[in-house]
């Protein structure tokens, strides 16, 4: 595009300004389509916009920065209108430039939430692991929200399947029995006052893990099959790499690359909720087995000064400390490694992705207590990545160095870290400057991706009041 | 290297006020001013002392049960703690199911805490590091000296904020491995000081005057905080500033305004604060006008916080 905006504005057709208002024109015109989505669907995905997603910056061929005249354009496009479409993202990677990187911050400080960093360090080796060439993952671009996919010759199918990691250790600790209605959803395999060790519970839990994969591989395949079946787009294949020199339907696996994405929900609660067993039940023994279990099944009443231990006396998945984000890893680890063995009815491979959009809400409602002091039906943490909200009390910097222990491979289908800064902070040019450098970090660790709200608490509570009168 | 041990009463990452980039501060226990406006009152005395903190009580009453001597009671339907009292402190924090009692600081040995403030690494990278602050960090030289030591010879960036009532001996052993200080001097007048803080500035105004003939003087920057009514008097900017650049004039001088956020940790260890109406902030006039005292008694480089 940008060198029919330089023909341009050489031969006097257009002036930056005229630039800037065929930008807007079109960032409009995303906010006006809405997508219905019927009732369960936009739990999952609340907010009306589709998701258009346009990258700015990130490294060319030979690793020096892609930004241009219209990525300054596409900024000032969004602190404009500062409205929820397009999701404008900025690559970011080693040779950002301070001009691009501190102008991203302004209009984060803006406070519409975007726009959203990705970070080149992270994504493009963990896309090569993936086996995607070279040369299309340095050209990856991001679709909806924050999936990572090559361009024009893949189907990516990144929501293939959301897995609730925390649901699983439900049934771990109960027997196989939904805590919420009692309902036998897998094998008995024992429950928490039986494991005699926190490895025999671990073991368990594999299991589960290990079923319900089964069970959603099977159900993944009967999507795609019913796809091919009913719902072949030859208007789409033709303009996929691939499929027309193959002849095949790109949902019968005729594009380049043939991937599915799994999320893996969620591992700020999961690592809460196995660190407080681990300490509190089977290290200190502070806690008995029976006395944990009932009061999971009682939803903590009566068990309140049990509940306020679970939540204050072991540390959290997002203060940086060591053993705690381990076991994230861990299991996160676990559940690529295991995917990773099956292919999808394309012929392609599974791969992980740690995102819900709002998702952590729903999947929240089915999941009783858990370990971690959260109540029956609470939310989940938020973004993918993030921890559980209030729960870093160690700073931003903490929240990043947790959150960089997940390997890069393990959110090729996309990760999610939402993070909260007050307005404040962007006020003055040293406070720019700070954050600037708080997002070179951010590259340095290798962390796939990180957005920011930037609001007051007192405007939200107001907003919430008034809704058409809030400056937010 | 000998394993010292200090006394700590904070580790803040992420800490974007003293100096460059980012940094961890790091709260030294331990002061000898009692300045009526302090703003870290919990790191004035040496001692370690229980903290009961009110927002986080669930008033389980579990403390209370098993409170041996009254340290911890019921009363008016409150909690209340009584630091004074001789209880087992260590198992009342470990029965807390809440947190909501803590001791106020924390013994620690200098590698532990050089891992510690190692965590941040990554971010020290673009021109951030270590700051030491407290409290005084020079009432524990060999300590604080070790710690620095330890960061230096990793290529991390020091600095230290001090209110310089030490020993010289004190600010020699430390000096050495620092490469930014930051050194309040608050009131000139030795009878003023007194009054404000309880104590005589002599031993403030000789390091002073050690710090900016040492080779270290470009690296040092005097700091006033403008207390109303204590240090914010056109008199006493006017005499600190003579003073200083008559020892060296390009030294580096820094106005700091007024914050209002001290009165909030008052009632948590049990002291006084000095203004029955917490002030406001001086705006940005009055700020520029104490600076132009400054310049006009010899100080070239004055700065104002923003
Ligand atoms: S034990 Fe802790 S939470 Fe319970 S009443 Fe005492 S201070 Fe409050």
């Amino acid at each position: 595009m940008i060198d029919f905006y330089r023909r341009d504005i050489e031969n006097k057709i257009l002036t930056e300004d005229d630039a800037l208002e065929i930008i807007e024109c079109i960032w409009l015109k995303f906010n006006q389509i809405v997508y219905m989505r019927n009732r369960n669907s936009a739990k999952f995905f609340a907010g009306f916009p589709i998701g258009f997603n346009i990258a700015i910056g990130g490294q060319d061929a030979d690793d020096n920065d892609y930004s241009n005249e219209i990525s300054f354009l596409c900024l000032k496009a969004q602190e404009h209108l500062l409205l929820p479409q397009p999701n404008l993202s900025v690559r970011l990677h080693e040779k950002t430039g301070d001009k691009l990187l501190k102008q991203a911050i302004r209009v984060v400080a803006k406070g519409s939430g975007m726009p959203q960093f990705f970070n080149d360090k992270a994504i493009i080796p963990a896309l090569e692991e993936l086996d995607v060439e070279i040369k299309d993952a340095r050209d990856y671009a991001i679709v909806g929200c924050v999936e990572i996919t090559t361009q024009g010759n893949n189907l990516g199918w990144s929501d293939a399947a959301m897995f609730n990691l925390n649901k699983a250790l439900e049934l771990t600790l109960n027997g196989g029995k939904c805590l919420l209605t009692g309902a036998q959803l897998a094998p008995n395999y024992g429950d928490l006052t039986t494991y005699e060790t926190y490895e025999n519970l671990e073991n368990a839990f594999r299991r589960h893990i290990d079923e319900f994969m089964e069970k959603m591989i099977k159900a993944c395949e009967e999507i795609e099959k019913a796809h091919i079946d009913l719902l072949p787009t030859p208007f789409f294949s033709a303009v996929i790499d691939d499929c027309m020199e193959n002849g095949i339907d790109v949902t019968a696996g005729g594009a380049k690359y043939n991937l599915s994405g799994v999320q893996m929900i969620q591992v700020a609660n999961l690592a809460d909720s196995l660190a407080a067993i681990k300490k509190l039940v089977y290290e200190d023994k502070i806690v008995g087995r029976e006395e944990l279990l009932d009061a999971l099944r009682k939803n903590f009443e009566g068990h309140e000064i049990l509940r306020a231990r679970l939540l204050n006396k072991v540390p959290k998945y997002g203060n940086d400390v060591e053993w705690v984000d381990s076991i994230g890893v861990k299991w996160a680890r676990y559940f690529r490694e295991r995917i990773g063995h099956y292919k999808n009815y394309r012929g392609g491979r599974y791969h992980t992705g740690m995102y819900t959009v709002s998702a952590h809400v729903p999947m929240g409602e089915n999941v009783g207590a858990s370990p971690d002091g959260r109540l029956a039906g609470q939310p989940l943490a938020d973004g993918g990545m993030s921890p559980v909200y209030g729960r870093d009390v160690t700073g931003p910097t903490a929240v990043l160095k947790s959150v960089s222990k997940l390997d890069k491979e393990l959110t090729t289908n996309g990760g999610l870290l939402n993070m909260k800064f007050l307005p404040e902070f962007f006020k003055t040019e040293t406070g720019i400057d700070k954050f600037a450098k708080f997002l070179r970090t951010f590259v340095d660790l290798e962390i796939p991706h990180i957005q920011f709200n930037v609001v007051r608490k007192e405007n939200l509570l107001a907003a919430k009041k008034i809704p058409k009168h809030i400056e937010v | 290297m000998e394993n010292l041990k200090g006394t700590i009463f904070d580790v803040r990452r992420f800490a974007t006020h003293d100096g460059g980039g980012i940094r961890t501060t790091v709260f030294f226990k331990g002061c000898q001013l009692l300045c009526a406006w302090c703003h870290n009152p919990e790191g004035i005395s040496t001692k370690r002392r229980a903290l009961y903190f009110d927002k986080k009580c669930i008033h389980c009453g579990s403390c209370v049960k098993n409170s041996k001597c009254g340290g911890m009671t019921f009363q008016d339907e409150k909690i209340v703690l009584d630091h004074t009292k001789s209880e087992d402190w260590d198992e009342l924090i470990q029965i807390c199911p809440t947190g909501a009692i803590a001791w106020d600081s924390r013994e620690i040995d200098v590698y532990k805490l050089f891992g510690e403030v190692m965590s941040d690494a990554p971010f020290f990278k673009y021109d951030g590091g270590v700051t030491l602050s407290g409290g005084e960090p020079l009432l524990q030289p060999d300590f604080a000296g070790q710690l620095l030591k330890l960061l230096q010879d990793r290529g991390i960036h020091t600095a230290i904020e001090t209110a310089l009532l030490v020993p010289i001996e004190n600010l020699k052993k430390v000096l050495p491995y620092l490469n930014h200080i930051f050194a309040d001097c608050k009131i000139f007048d030795e009878s003023e000081h007194i009054r404000a803080t309880k104590v005589s500035n002599k031993l403030i105004i000789q390091n002073l005057e050690y710090l900016l003939t040492s080779d270290k003087k470009r690296d040092v920057v005097i700091r006033t905080p403008m207390i109303p009514e204590y240090t914010a008097t056109e008199k006493n900017v006017a005499e600190i500033a003579k003073f200083i650049s008559g020892i060296f004039p390009e030294v580096n001088y820094e106005i700091l305004n007024y914050n209002p956020l001290a009165l909030a940790k008052y009632h948590l260890v049990g002291r006084e604060f000095c203004f029955k109406e917490n002030p406001k902030r001086f705006s940005k006039e009055q700020m520029n006008h104490f600076a132009e005292i400054a310049h006009s008694n010899g100080v070239r480089n004055v700065f104002i916080d923003e």
